[in-house]
């Protein structure tokens, strides 16, 4: 496993937000984090990232328990973590966001064509202020900027939070393709049809507590899960 | 007429650029913290007596009127940054997660300990700032008077910001630090170390605080504990103008404000040279808040 997650809770002043939690991600998956809107799921992100304090349990990354560590050497032992609404730095170019996501590492001239050759459009943009680029164009951006500290665990936020479904397919289509190239995904969607589809196993967030767990295969056919998350009634 | 105009801009640029050095400690601390160090005004007051000092034990060791002055000048920046950095580390540092009130406060206090502790090491009277360099006149023509002093100060402010610039625009440091000053969390979590960030930020700013003391000093040879009071007012002032956190910002408002004061002076009266200064901040307040270049940022949840 390549993180686990054992017993992890997390309170917002007095209020819980995740309860007595644990998960799993193997090395090479691409796990599905779904849920409602409040369900918790940043929340979880955000506490594997050193962004907000554990109440109490334990955060494994690579073998190491990583839950007291600075978000920053986190990013350093090889996760890298697409916040919620992309976290894009718009006042920098998009060429200065790509130096920012290589901030650990040297970049390397190959790093930047890989991410041009995913993402075409950046190598277009490159000089732009990258607050001027659209929702999908700045998600692009985001993911490029975190494959850039050549992660080994990557972290999603909802990566279609406000894309159009063209948009968000060749978006998802791309994290497969980046999960075949070997790095791990951990996938939080409210879009839980796209998430399970590019996904190997997935994990049901009800308010702050996991309610269904299995391969994403047989969570799309769960009749609970489609009633709840897939707009079957 | 023409000739009083040119002389005020000549006054007005080389007075506004010292604000304009200062106001950029202001704004860049602000960018990356979002609190004013009120320090800083006294950071500047600190780095003109360690001028002050330095300039009297090396005037006689050191012939060359120029390297005297680039060697105070070092000096001064070298001390100030020392300063800031142990403020820093002191006194905010132990602050970050806690609300900005009290850091502000903290500010306020240091400001007060330093301003109180200059009056007890250098004495309340006011000291004359050796003249490094003589003052010749450069151009004296038609009532137009321009001195070497005037020059130097503008080139050098000049130079500093040419530098700045470059930093800020062109290094991994200074992209980190535009970073950090949009959005400190995501910042971190592309690795970016924010405290280096910060020690960063009030290296700069601390340094360029330096010089500015040592280009009033050659300016204005009177220099006492208080003397950071009414200039880092004003180079508040010129940071707010330009909209606090943005560094282009500070720098034009600075020469601007140097600029109004000049003509406030020749023009209207004397007596309104400080005035100028609130005058302006309140119209800023009331129809510009986030001043002439910032955007308010979106608040963070
Ligand atoms: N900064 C915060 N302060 C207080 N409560 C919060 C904060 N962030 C999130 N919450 C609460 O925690 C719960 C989980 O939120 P979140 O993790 O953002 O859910 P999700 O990402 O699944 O939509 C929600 O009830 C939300 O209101
Ligand atoms: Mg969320």
């Amino acid at each position: 496993m390549i993180l686990s997650i054992k017993n992890l809770s997390v309170n917002y002043g007095l209020i819980p937000a995740i309860r007595n939690l644990s998960m799993e991600v193997g090395q090479g998956e691409t796990v599905a984090l779904i849920g409602a809107n409040g369900a918790g799921k940043t929340t979880i992100l955000r506490a594997v990232s050193g962004l907000i304090k554990l109440a109490s349990g334990s955060v494994v990354f690579d073998g190491q328990d990583i839950a007291r560590l600075k978000s920053h050497l986190i990013v350093r032992r090889g996760m890298s973590h697409v916040p919620e609404r992309r976290g894009i730095f718009a006042n920098l170019t998009v060429y200065e966001n790509l130096l920012m996501g290589a901030y650990i590492r040297k970049l390397l001239p190959g790093d930047l064509d890989e991410v041009y050759s995913l993402f075409p459009i950046l190598l277009e943009r490159k000089k732009q202020i990258a607050g001027t680029l659209s929702g999908g164009e700045q998600q692009m951006l985001a993911i490029s900027r975190a494959l850039l500290s050549k992660p080994k665990l990557m972290l999603l936020d909802e990566p279609s939070l406000g894309l159009a479904p063209q948009i968000t397919k060749s978006i998802f289509s791309i994290i497969q393709k980046i999960n075949k190239a070997g790095t791990t995904v951990l996938l939080v969607e409210q879009n839980a049809q796209a998430a399970l589809k590019i996904s190997h196993r997935g994990y049901v967030l009800e308010v702050g507590e996991i309610t269904h767990t299995d391969t994403s295969e047989a969570l799309l056919t769960n009749d609970a899960v489609r009633k709840a998350y897939l707009g079957d009634h | 007429m023409l000739q009083a105009f040119l002389q005020n801009i000549i006054n007005g640029l080389a007075q506004g650029s010292v604000y304009a050095l200062v106001a950029l400690g202001y704004t860049m601390v602000y960018g990356v913290l979002q609190f004013i160090n009120f320090a800083h005004s006294d950071i500047f007051m600190l780095g003109a007596f360690s001028g002050f000092y330095l300039a009297k034990w090396l005037t006689p060791i050191v012939p060359n009127p120029l390297v005297l002055l680039l060697a105070t000048i070092l000096g001064s920046m070298v001390f100030c940054v020392t300063v800031g950095l142990t403020i820093e580390r002191i006194a905010y540092r132990p602050l970050r997660s806690a609300p900005r009130i009290n850091v502000l406060i903290t500010a306020i206090g240091v400001s007060l300990f330093l301003e109180n502790l200059g009056q007890i090491i250098f004495g309340a009277d006011p000291q004359v700032f050796p003249a490094l360099i003589a003052t010749k006149s450069i151009l004296n023509t038609g009532g137009l008077v321009l001195n070497n002093i005037q020059v130097l100060v503008v080139l050098v402010s000049l130079v500093l910001m040419v530098v700045l610039h470059w930093i800020v625009h062109h290094t991994k440091l200074g992209t980190a630090m535009r970073a950090v000053s949009f959005d400190i969390e995501v910042a971190n979590l592309m690795g970016i170390p924010t405290d280096t960030i910060i020690i960063f930020t009030f290296t700069i700013g601390s340094a360029l605080a330096g010089a500015a003391a040592i280009l009033y000093g050659l300016s204005y040879p009177k220099i006492e504990p208080l003397l950071g009071t009414m200039i880092g007012l004003k180079a508040f002032v010129a940071a707010v103008f330009g909209g606090i956190g943005n560094i282009l910002g500070a720098a034009v408002g600075g020469i601007v404000l140097g600029l109004a004061e000049s003509f406030t002076v020749y023009y209207i009266s004397s007596s309104f040279r400080d005035a100028i200064a609130f005058g302006i901040l309140i119209l800023i307040l009331l129809f510009k808040p986030a001043g002439l270049f910032g955007t308010f940022r979106r608040e963070k949840v």
